[in-house]
């Protein structure tokens, strides 16, 4: 284990167990957005780009049900992820993805601000991908795939700002989520069309496309978003 | 700021922490090296009824089948690191890159010597078969038969790696045994200080007389006042020098013509005074030597005298190796008989630069010799006639087409005695030159033709002119001219053997409008794009 990781951990031990206590937690739905980015990158995704994706999440999750004081809820998050590159120092590259995700997140409070929570989802996303020579006179080859996604997840939520009722149960609490989570996606078949130039009436000659292989857009990422809890 | 405040940027900041440093244990995902590498196309190079290209980066040959036009084939071929030469072999279906290799500098490169790579493109399942030819030779020379080929450096290609560099070094690779200890065989030739221009590979030849009647590929290596005759056959053996400068006069050597059924070539150099007869003749090998040669040069001056510009050869109807030298200093053209060396000279009225024989098939008896003047730019060019040329009684038969434009260069249609005139350096303004007829039609194209092809039968001239998004097409025979509207503008054209239309469009990722022959309309034209990509997600370093 490389020294950082294990202060890492330490750091995270004695912050949770720095706090204590908690009030009553009987919020009905909570909200966030944010970003992050990807940790890793498959090997297919070298071929893009060497920094990973950027990523912009969205995400909503109802109150289900609570047990053993742990609060289950079902997730659901929207997010997107982008990211340009250079490919052999003269292709330019753009990769996309979108994913709609639904789920459940169980979540255990630590303290009236500190909660831990693990999720796990599933759903639909989409990659893209653009390659481009700017030498090259033609358009750049671009092409998109559905395929399915899975996630799963853990993390720590920080909700330092705090409303109460006036019979003591909270109203309202903003504050931070980071979580860290694995995301694993079907890889997707990329063929080699050329970008729409926008030339919808066009008549052309019809294009034979080359496959480009399966694209794996998996990746362990880290999000960090702002969180409302109601 | 309240004790609150002050607890919770702590925690945020801890957070913030934790979570970097979390992160950072995953950061050792580096993207290998390899991805990082500068990228070369080299091509397209045409085979028989295919399209060849090289990357370099992803170290492959990619080869485009258009055997079937409504269904091209992409085929790949992995081969050596950083290609640097490609040529197709003359049986238009094997394919030779030349690779430069690799040092391996940081983690993830490999070292890779330089290599010379056999590529079958007909046959998708073979591995291309790798030759160490141990320096990175940036030029190659292969053989008719296409069993020797011969790499060497070319005068400008300095490799800046490296510590000595030896430009007189060659590579003789015999193509058609296993690459071994043996082979290829490294010689440096005898230099007087200069460096070689290139190299010309005889056809095979039995040298009379000898006691090995083995056929003999002759590879003579060409540099300033020097000529030097290796045997790459036997390419351990000796290489003979023959130097052309002993009367003091510089010859550089340009041109050889072969005559193998005499075993001998004939040499055209700038500056010189006469066509050299280089005869390989029979010799005991030295017994002390074991590389020793069983041949000896023997040199003559052809007798045609005043300089020679162009030589061009051809067997007559009756089988005899003919050879014709143009002398534009005594404004003659020499026709000599290979077997029997008599010669015959013919009175220009023009100083002829400029040797071309009609038909341009190696399987037809050419008929008539286009001579033209291509220096002074004249605005007219010669017939001569070669049937009875020797002949005393029937004379010399020479006739003179007189056109509008000067003559800039002239380039004969295969298999037809049709040559296409051009009169401009733009290649604007064109002629057709019916060699038969001695006529000539004018051809008017919408630019400057960058590229064109002729059909391989020469029914079809097939032009690109780069920035306009057209393919033109004139039929040889009716001088009837047609285009096809193209979605993008062409780079190069080819007219492949299996009659297809092949446009490339310059792409580094690949672009190609394929048209099954030059009469298709544009409906059955077909665009591939991205083969230079092809499985690029699946490639691992």
């Amino acid at each position: 284990m490389k020294p950082t990781t294990l202060a890492a951990l330490c750091l995270a031990t004695s912050l949770v167990t720095s706090l204590s206590g908690h009030t009553a937690h009987a919020e009905r739905f909570e909200l966030g957005m944010g970003g992050g980015g990807s940790l890793t990158t498959t090997d297919s995704m070298h071929a893009l780009d060497d920094s990973g994706l950027g990523i912009f999440t969205m995400h909503g999750a109802v109150h289900l049900v609570s047990t053993a004081g742990v609060d289950i809820l079902i997730d659901g998050a929207f997010e997107s992820g982008t990211s340009a590159g250079t490919t052999f120092q003269s292709m330019s590259t753009e990769t996309g993805v979108l994913l709609g995700l639904v789920g459940a997140r169980a979540r255990y409070h630590l303290s009236n601000h500190v909660a831990v929570h693990g999720r796990a989802a599933v759903g639909l996303g989409s990659v893209s991908i653009e390659i481009l020579d700017p030498a090259s006179r033609t358009p750049p080859l671009a092409d998109r795939a559905l395929g399915g996604s899975a996630y799963v997840g853990a993390g720590v939520d920080f909700l330092p700002i705090r409303r109460l009722r006036p019979d003591g149960r909270e109203r309202m609490a903003f504050g931070l989520r980071a979580e860290l989570g694995y995301l694993a996606m079907t890889p997707a078949e990329l063929v080699s069309t050329h970008a729409d130039e926008g030339n919808g009436d066009a008549i052309e000659i019809p294009t034979r496309a080359t496959s480009l292989g399966q694209l794996d857009a998996s990746a362990l990422g880290l999000r960090v978003t702002f969180l409302g809890r109601f | 700021m309240t004790r609150f405040m002050h607890r919770a940027l702590f925690l945020l900041a801890t957070a913030g922490a934790a979570s970097a440093s979390l992160g950072a244990c995953f950061l050792d995902d580096e993207r290998p090296i390899a991805w990082e590498r500068s990228r070369v196309v080299l091509g397209p190079v045409a085979l028989k009824d295919r399209i060849a290209y090289v990357d370099s980066a992803r170290d492959r040959v990619v080869s485009v089948d258009v055997s079937r036009p409504d269904a091209p084939a992409v085929d790949t071929f992995a081969i050596g690191r950083q290609a640097i030469f490609v040529m197709p072999a003359p049986d238009g279906q094997h394919l030779t890159v030349i690779t430069r290799g690799e040092e391996a500098l940081v983690e993830g490169q490999i070292d890779e010597e330089p290599q010379l790579w056999l590529v079958d493109t007909a046959q998708p399942d073979a591995q291309p078969v790798a030759f160490p030819i141990g320096s990175p030779f940036d030029r190659l020379a292969i053989s008719e038969d296409g069993r020797i080929a011969v790499a060497y450096f070319s005068a400008g290609g300095a490799d800046a790696d490296g510590f000595f560099r030896n430009p007189n070094e060659l590579a003789v690779i015999h193509l058609d045994e296993p690459p071994g200890a043996a082979n290829p065989v490294l010689k440096t030739v005898r230099s007087f200080g200069a460096a070689p221009d290139g190299v010309v590979l005889s056809p095979p030849m039995i040298i009379p007389g000898a006691a090995d009647d083995t056929p003999r590929v002759l590879a003579f290596v060409l540099a300033p006042n020097n000529l030097t005759v290796v045997d790459a056959t036997y390419p351990e053996r000796n290489e003979v020098s023959i130097r052309l400068d002993v009367g003091g006069v510089p010859s550089l050597p340009r041109e050889i013509a072969f005559a193998p059924a005499t075993a001998t070539a004939y040499v055209r150099s700038d500056q010189a005074r006469d066509v050299l007869e280089v005869r390989i003749q029979a010799e005991a090998p030295a017994a002390e030597n074991p590389n020793s040669n069983d041949y000896r040069p023997a040199l003559a001056e052809l007798g045609a005298g005043g300089g020679p510009a162009d030589i061009a050869v051809y067997d007559d109807a009756a089988g005899r190796r003919m050879v014709l030298a143009a002398t534009p200093g005594t404004r003659e053209v020499v026709v000599i008989d290979a077997d029997t060396a008599e010669l015959a000279t013919v009175a220009t009225p023009d100083p002829i630069d400029r040797i071309l024989l009609f038909p341009d098939d190696p399987e037809l008896v050419p008929r008539v010799a286009v001579l033209a003047s291509l220096g002074s730019q004249l605005p007219r060019v010669h017939l001569l006639r070669l049937d009875g040329i020797t002949d005393e009684l029937v004379g010399a038969d020479l006739g003179t087409v007189t056109l509008d434009e000067p003559v800039l260069d002239v380039v004969p249609v295969p298999g037809r005695e049709l040559g296409m005139i051009v009169h401009d350096d733009e290649r604007t303004v064109l002629g057709l030159l019916d060699v038969a007829l001695g006529a000539v039609a004018p051809l008017q194209g919408v630019g400057r033709l960058d590229d064109y092809d002729f059909s391989p039968d020469g029914s079809f001239l097939i032009g690109a002119t780069q920035g306009v998004e057209r393919i033109g097409f004139l039929d040889l025979a009716s001088l009837h001219p047609s285009d096809v509207r193209l979605d993008d503008a062409p780079a190069q054209v080819f007219s492949l053997q299996s009659g297809a239309v092949y446009i490339d469009h310059g792409d580094s990722l690949g672009q190609a409008t394929i048209l099954p022959s030059p009469a298709a309309p544009r409906s059955e034209a077909l665009v591939l794009t991205g083969f230079l990509m092809a499985d690029i997600f699946e490639e691992r370093f």
